[in-house]
């Protein structure tokens, strides 16, 4: 483009907006931080680190949900990073155009059912099904970071697959005819020309994922039973995914939240919760927003 | 091998839908020097050609049938595998195809993956390639610089070295020059006539000056049919060429 365009109505109408939408961002921001002032007074650091949650002895340290957190998007991340990026080479690289539109249509309206249905498969077919298939570890319930974790993967599992499957398709299919024409077989092929250059952005599709992950409340929070202050004794350890808990979302979603907007301490340490959730969603959301747009090199 | 020939291609029928796209094709193509194919676009020059090497098949909803035999085996038989037919025909395509990744990673890309060398020898017979390609003095100093920053000439020659790297029975090029501007285009002749002694070459152009620059044997194709086939010269005299090229006639 040549030369400089004219300011138009469109622009500025537009450009206006996206000033407003800006400007409401900010606006919360401020408003949060503002709002929580009084924990991170009384806490300091110790509001990320502290192990222990007892709002009537005004002690609040989020540590135990992070855990939670990290620990239930990992489970899901497992689960639905393999599956999702494997459906996807299958759409991308072995399907007519028709048929993969068909499935990746199918795949998307499995993204659009509302999340609390989704809990409610998790409590019908999830729970029970956790709790007699880890029966040899004793667990208590069947309402674990585990069974939370597993109904994540299965509500990420659309998210991933188209993600990763347009990630595919923007690899050119000139690649893959060289390739081919090299005498690479089509496994090879996928594996050393679609795969390797679609990296950043099945990367990208993993991490908005998860981004969508440690935000979601609703279905984890009918599974994961809710239990506060689970530090694990070991933190590196498949056992405590075995045990009740609770994420940052979960927390925030629970009736804790009503009782505490009478307490300013009990309140700014719940919109700080808020806080760090939504720094930590935006910030993984950034990144894989990033790398899905970085250009493709050819 | 008793038989001269390195193609035979009988009875070739490529149809895609109803459409067809060959018909019919008879032809041999000798194991010794440049072979062009020629004719107007559309003609099916690219069609005859990937289907040497069954690069053809994997367009979806193409129907191939009829025989075409590579050093008097055919090659469209069941027990055939593509994959290894494909490693054993060079390609060249008419725009050049770089893989984002170094210089030397274009040039070993399938000579690695194949694993026809120990990989000691892989460096050398890159450099081998290379020197082939007439490419080795231009980059033998930024080997693992980004083969995209190349020009598009170089990157043509560079795509020839990657498939030179794998020693292949007979190059196959698809109007490898079209893309290319007249020094490039100069420097992959000059490449085909050296090259045309140590391996037989089939060549698709629609530019006829090349053609008899190049070319030792030539044959015309229009709309899907084989029109003839013989020496350069006695194909460029022939009536038949003019009809051809004339758009109304195809």
């Amino acid at each position: 483009m040549t030369g400089r365009r004219r300011w138009s109505l469109t622009k500025w109408v537009s450009g206006t907006f996206s000033v407003f939408a800006l400007l409401a961002l900010a606006a919360l921001l401020v408003l949060f931080i503002r709002q929580s002032l009084p924990v991170w007074r009384q806490e300091g650091w110790g509001f990320l680190t502290g192990k222990r949650w007892f709002y009537r002895q005004e002690e609040f340290g989020l540590a135990p949900m992070l855990h939670g957190t990290v620990a239930v998007a990992l489970v899901a991340l497992g689960l639905a990073a393999p599956l999702g990026i494997g459906a996807a080479i299958f759409t991308a690289e072995f399907l007519s155009t028709r048929l993969r539109l068909i499935v990746k249509v199918a795949i998307e309206l499995l993204a659009g059912i509302p999340s609390v249905v989704y809990g409610l498969l998790g409590i019908l077919l999830l729970r029970d099904w956790v709790y007699e298939a880890m029966e040899r570890f004793e667990p208590l319930s069947g309402d674990t970071l585990l069974t939370g974790g597993i109904l994540l993967g299965v509500m990420i599992l659309p998210t991933i697959m188209t993600l990763s499957d347009d990630a595919l398709r923007t690899v050119p299919a000139s690649q893959r005819l060289a390739a081919r024409a090299l005498g690479l077989n089509s496994t090879e092929t996928v594996l050393h020309v679609s795969l390797r250059q679609a990296l950043p952005g099945l990367v990208a599709a993993i991490l908005l994922a998860v981004g969508r992950a440690c935000g979601e409340m609703i279905a984890v929070f009918l599974v994961v039973g809710r239990q506060d202050n689970q530090w694990p004794d070991k933190l590196f350890s498949a056992k405590p995914l075995l045990e009740a808990g609770q994420t940052l979302s979960t927390k925030l979603g629970s009736s804790e939240t009503n009782i505490a907007y009478g307490d300013p301490l009990h309140w700014a340490a719940m919109v700080a919760l808020g806080l760090v959730l939504l720094a930590l969603v935006t910030f993984i959301t950034a990144i894989g927003v990033r790398l899905q747009r970085s250009p493709h090199e050819t | 091998m008793t038989d001269p020939s390195l193609f035979q291609i009988r009875g070739l029928t490529v149809t895609s839908g109803v459409l067809p796209l060959l018909q019919s094709v008879n032809l041999d193509i000798p194991a010794g020097g440049v072979f062009g194919f020629i004719g107007p676009s559309g003609a099916g020059k690219s069609t005859l050609l990937k289907s040497l090497n069954r690069l053809l098949e994997l367009t979806p909803g193409l129907s191939i049938t009829g025989e075409v035999k590579f050093k008097a085996s055919p090659i469209y038989a069941p027990a055939v595998d593509p994959n290894a037919l494909r490693a054993r025909i060079g390609m060249l395509f008419q725009q050049p195809v770089i893989f984002p990744a170094s210089i030397l990673a274009n040039v070993l890309f399938g000579v690695k993956r194949l694993g026809i060398l120990p990989r000691r020898e892989l460096h050398d017979a890159a450099e081998r390639a290379l020197r082939e390609a007439a490419l080795w003095d231009e980059v033998k100093d930024r080997l693992k610089g980004s083969a995209l920053n190349l020009s598009i000439g170089q990157q043509q020659r560079l795509c020839l070295a990657r498939t030179l790297a794998c020693q292949p029975d007979v190059l196959l090029m698809d109007e490898p020059t079209s893309a290319l501007d007249n020094r490039s285009t100069a420097a992959i002749e000059d490449l085909v006539l050296e090259l045309q002694s140590r391996q037989p070459i089939v060549l698709v152009t629609h530019n006829l000056p090349q053609a008899s620059r190049l070319c030792g044997r030539l044959a015309l194709l229009c709309a899907g049919r084989l029109v003839m086939f013989g020496p350069t010269a006695e194909v460029l005299d022939a009536p038949a060429l003019e009809q051809c090229l004339t758009p109304s006639s195809c």
